[in-house]
């Protein structure tokens, strides 16, 4: 699941330098609500959010 | 503020967050140790603060780059925050301590300046969506910056694997 969150993130710098703004900016926009939902999950039960 | 000054100091405020992933990897592959779930979130949120920094340099200043840096900051605060909550109640001796402080203490403070930082920039920039010549210095911490988040993408699933 990280490694979804980092590629994600990746891809967002890769469409940032490549002139497509906006896409990246969406792009992170998703990523931060994947990553906020890891975060809900991992309050909810530790043990369920693994690397 | 000049455009090369503040250029420049954008360089070196993302050249900050590079540093940061950068001591992060040195003291997780010296001591051997795995990050946990929310040491990785923490991360998440440094390269995300590092978004804003990174599109003002590439776009020219902006407000919404500074809000995107502005929400991945706040997200890195809460997590980093809720691990040092988990500790506090902790019985356990802190894991990882560095300069007396432990690792998600200071993310905490990393996050906190970078927000205390835009605040500052939002008082003195202005708005302008002159797009400046990328230089040598603006390709080269991109390419590190980018450079780094390929490494946690690696690394992460390398973790997956072992």
């Amino acid at each position: 699941m990280f490694g979804l969150l980092f590629t994600l993130l990746f891809v967002s710098i890769m469409l940032f330098v490549f002139g497509k703004k906006r896409w990246g900016e969406i792009l992170a926009l998703f990523t931060l609500a994947l990553g906020a939902l890891l975060f809900f999950f991992h309050m909810t039960d530790p043990l369920m959010v693994s690397l | 503020m000049k455009g090369s000054a503040l250029n420049f100091l954008y360089e070196l405020w993302l050249l900050v967050f590079i540093g940061v992933l950068v001591g992060a990897f040195v003291y997780q592959y010296e001591t051997g140790s795995m990050p946990c779930a929310l040491c990785l979130l923490q991360r998440v949120g440094i390269i995300g603060a590092g978004f804003g920094p990174l599109l003002n340099r590439l776009y020219g200043t902006k407000l919404e780059h500074f809000g995107l840096g502005m929400v991945f900051s706040i997200f890195g605060l809460l997590v980093s925050s809720r691990q040092i909550l988990l500790n506090v109640c902790s019985s356990n001796p802190p894991p990882d301590v560095v300069m007396g402080l432990e690792l998600f203490t200071w993310a905490f403070i990393v996050q906190l300046s970078s927000l205390f930082a835009t605040a500052v920039f939002l008082f003195f920039v202005k708005e302008e969506g002159k797009q400046y010549d990328r230089g040598l210095a603006c390709k080269f911490v991109t390419l590190l910056f980018t450079a780094v988040v390929l490494t946690n993408v690696i690394s992460s699933y390398i973790y997956l694997v072992s």
